[in-house]
């Protein structure tokens, strides 16, 4: 898996031109690719406002004739809580809109979440083209 | 440090994105325009994403706010070019930027403002409708 490291908002950018850059060569379409990639940011982003920055792993995944991205999100930050409410819409602890997490959540094809209370959150998520 | 020129023609500021914006580029993006607004005193505000092909929630969030504000300083913000793609990522995520005025391009954009873009024409008079400009077309 490659890696990329998330400290601050230009590893958001990094790793969103990454998700598109690997979904372009994948030839996913468009509109997959947009998904993907703003999906990877909502993620990203996440990683170094809430849990202290972390990393990003991604690898291309292939299933017969189907292709598709895996990205891996990983911080070392506090966890979260309580994750049914932060998996809703419009909740934000820290008065972004609370559309990042759910709404990444809607623009993929599998999406898994584990927290552990002072340990940090891992979000893995799959999109297939 | 980089910046996203604003541009000022007559009673309109233009705003063309042709970058990546990260968080704080968007963040001063939003202090610029409004600066702008006050300075040059502009009625209205195009802001172009035609070349964004990504527009993540925190870019939703600055862009609905910054026309806010710019409401509140009696400026009309109108958002012009955005992908199909990009419309339809934040639709899924539950993003519907209520409140923002869009049009299909720049062009669009001025003309809901109330601007026509004329031709000049060669004595110095504004032709009220557009030109039709012939296609040039190497191949006839």
């Amino acid at each position: 898996m490659d890696k990329i490291e998330i400290r601050d908002e230009h590893d958001v950018v990094l790793a969103r031109t990454a998700a598109r850059d690997v979904a372009g060569a994948q030839g996913f379409s468009v509109m997959a690719k947009t998904r993907i990639a703003t999906a990877v940011s909502e993620l990203a982003r996440n990683v170094f406002l809430h849990g202290d920055g972390g990393y990003m792993e991604y690898e291309v995944l292939r299933e017969g004739n189907k292709i598709g991205i895996h990205c891996r999100f990983v911080d070392q930050g506090p966890g979260i809580p309580n994750i049914e409410q932060a998996m809703q819409d419009g909740f934000s602890s820290i008065a972004t809109l609370g559309h990042g997490l759910p709404g990444a959540r809607r623009l993929v094809d599998d999406f898994k979440i584990h927290s552990e209370p002072g340990r940090g959150v891992r979000v893995e998520i799959i999109k297939w083209n | 440090m980089q910046s996203i020129p604003v541009l000022k023609i007559g009673p309109v500021l233009l705003v063309s994105i042709q970058t990546e914006l990260h968080d704080s580029l968007a963040v001063n993006l939003q202090d610029t325009i409004l600066y702008k607004i006050r300075d040059t005193r502009a009625r209205a505000v195009l802001i172009d994403i035609t070349a964004m092909e990504i527009v993540d929630s925190f870019i939703a969030r600055i862009l609905s706010e910054t026309t806010q504000m710019a409401s509140v300083m009696d400026a009309r913000v109108v958002l012009v070019g955005m992908r199909p793609a990009v419309t339809m990522t934040l639709v899924d995520m539950g993003m519907t930027l209520p409140g923002i005025d869009t049009a299909i391009n720049i062009e669009a954009g001025l003309f809901k403002l109330g601007y026509e873009l004329c031709a000049i024409r060669q004595d110095g008079h504004a032709v009220r409708e557009p030109a039709l400009m012939e296609t040039v077309d190497g191949q006839d």
